[in-house]
């Protein structure tokens, strides 16, 4: 047998000291659900609002999922968010994320193809990319087969569309502004291509 | 011709994508009950997502969708029941039932339970025919999947309910 000597006051000290560091831990490993439930509510809106989920990938932190739509228009959301999963850059900065959206449309026209692909070789001119996120509202055109797309790119707070206390998305408001940057996106790229 | 091959490739897309199609209204669903999703990773033919449940028994529920050949998937539900230890007392107790549950082995579309100290696992898996859950383009068949979702977790939470503290 030992010889420790049971002391109830040290026990409780100790149950103190762990309940205190379930508080501190909590708060680490929130900062890293924000940008997950943003994720969550940026799908979500898409989807009550007429699209299909086609295509997702993410590594965790940059998210990437493409929807279509049943006249088959196609967009697409980037969500960028490593900087804003760490704690000190939340707290000091705000979960601020990337969100780079696209609007997709297929021209089945040769002509249109050739203007989509001279668009995109001046698009690699236009904008770059400082600090951790792309220079916002640049839009940039690209071609893939038969299809052109636009992008640009926001930054966001993602305390402004995740309720904070219980990381519910607000889907409303994330699809209201998601709209309002496919129509500029639609619009631009209707005019390069006309 | 051009706009006959575009369409064709489209709809071929679409036919391809059911996994995420699914995945997708996955996502929708839960958020709709209220349980925000707090994990994503995502790659061809493998979806997984977590899902903040703070209900009694369940911390969170993770979902994985995990395309093996043409539609047939695999659908898991993985709940956890977080206890925040803190008493030596309960800690000696859980690390005898970690003990007892080294010898147990996971039985496919049964419920295995897992112990990991302060976390207790419920994983359940089954074989989905992704086409049973659709009904049309792009179109999913809420009602069956909205059922069989209910259902897996409230068998995950009723097995992790004896664990709560």
């Amino acid at each position: 047998m030992n010889n420790v000597t049971f002391n109830q006051e040290l026990e409780d000290r100790f149950i103190q000291l762990v309940q205190s560091s379930w508080d501190t831990y909590s708060q680490f490993e929130q900062a890293s659900w924000i940008d997950d439930a943003m994720m969550g509510g940026v799908i979500a809106a898409h989807l009550q609002n007429g699209f299909f989920m086609l295509d997702c990938i993410s590594d965790g932190s940059s998210h990437y999922a493409r929807f279509v739509n049943e006249q088959r228009d196609r967009v697409v959301v980037r969500l960028m968010s490593k900087a804003g999963e760490d704690i000190v850059f939340a707290r000091t900065l705000g979960n601020i994320a990337g969100l780079q959206l696209s609007f997709q449309r297929s021209y089945p026209d040769i002509s249109k193809i050739v203007k989509a692909m001279k668009s995109e070789l001046k698009s690699n001119l236009a904008g770059g990319k400082s600090s951790d996120f792309p220079d916002p509202g640049v839009f940039k055109i690209d071609a893939e087969g038969t299809t052109a797309s636009c992008e640009t790119s926001i930054l966001v707070e993602l305390k402004d569309y995740v309720d904070a206390k219980t990381f519910l998305p607000d889907t409303q408001k994330i699809w209201a502004h998601c709209q309002a940057v496919y129509q500029s996106l639609e619009k631009y790229l209707a005019g390069v291509m006309a | 011709m051009l706009k006959a091959l575009t369409s064709i490739f489209q709809a071929y897309q679409e036919m391809t994508s059911k996994d995420e199609i699914v995945f997708g209204e996955i996502i929708r669903w839960m958020i709709e009950q209220g349980w925000p999703m707090i994990g994503f990773t995502a790659q061809e033919g493998y979806q997984r997502a977590r899902f903040l449940m703070k209900d009694e028994v369940l911390h969170s529920l993770e979902i994985i969708l995990d395309k093996k050949v043409a539609a047939i998937s695999t659908l898991t539900l993985r709940g956890q029941c977080r206890n925040q230890l803190a008493d030596p007392d309960d800690m000696i107790s859980m690390f005898k039932t970690d003990f007892q549950n080294i010898l147990k082995l996971p039985i496919f579309g049964q419920m295995k339970i897992n112990h990991e100290y302060n976390s207790i696992y419920a994983t359940t898996a089954g074989v989905r025919k992704l086409g049973d859950y659709m009904s049309g383009r792009g179109q999913v068949n809420r009602p069956v999947l909205e059922q069989d979702l209910h259902a897996k977790i409230n068998d995950v939470r009723e097995a992790l309910r004896k664990f709560k503290r």
